[in-house]
């Protein structure tokens, strides 16, 4: 039976405390060999002489979870994998603070590490979120997503 | 039939508003209108959502159907 929609949108930063939670609560999954996680961090960039003092992320929310939900599907069904979770920010996320945390679980390391680093990629490609970078005068402009 | 019209991101900044109503048949249709009521968000790239499904080829809509104006994203 398929299950329902996952929520990964956080109010906020996603604290440390959240992410070792996460890591105590596979404990008793005693199948798995090996997690991958990727943290997104948001980074203070120099534009133009001004520096990026936080992001503030917005998403078309219930589009993101469908789209989430079909990659979700696509990397259990590619890589076996055990469990896998996303958690992305929404909301004002200053520099040096994680805004994403990706954690993929399967019996052996290969599968963990090429899950999370693919659903890293995708994500960034296909769920509707924005980030404005606002800069420390007040003033912004619009993110641009990079190649890795 | 005027049908509503979410944006987001860049493009709410723009128009705005988060919200329009506008009278459109089809996906050609809304993106004519968008050119000429808002010059601006015309130089920009947008993708349109129907039912929060990217649609690249010109689609009727309905009025009960979900209509988004996407920019780029830069999510992560």
């Amino acid at each position: 039976m398929k299950q329902k929609i996952q929520n990964i949108f956080v109010t906020g930063a996603i604290s440390p405390s959240f992410i070792t939670e996460k890591i105590a609560a596979h404990q008793p999954k005693t199948g798995i060999g090996g997690h991958s996680i990727f943290l997104g961090q948001v980074r203070s960039d120099i534009i133009e002489n001004k520096k990026v003092i936080a992001v503030e992320y917005t998403s078309y929310e219930a589009m993101a979870l469908e789209q989430m939900d079909v990659i979700r599907e696509a990397m259990i069904e590619k890589y076996s994998l055990i469990c896998m979770h996303v958690y992305h920010s929404l909301g004002k996320i200053r520099s040096g603070e994680i805004c994403l945390f990706v954690f993929t679980s399967a019996p052996h390391r290969k599968a963990a590490i090429d899950a999370c680093s693919e659903t890293v990629e995708r994500l960034k490609a296909e769920l509707p979120i924005w980030g404005k970078e606002i800069f420390g005068d007040g003033s912004f402009q619009w993110k641009k997503n990079l190649p890795a | 039939m005027a049908i509503k019209i979410q944006l987001y991101g860049q493009l709410k900044q723009m128009a705005g508003v988060s919200e329009l109503a506008l009278d459109v048949k089809d996906t050609d249709g809304l993106k004519k209108e968008i050119a000429m009521r808002f010059p601006e968000i015309e130089k920009l790239t947008y993708l349109i959502a129907v039912d929060r499904t990217i649609v690249q080829v010109n689609t009727p809509i309905r009025a009960i159907q979900e209509l988004a104006l996407l920019p780029p994203y830069s999510g992560g």
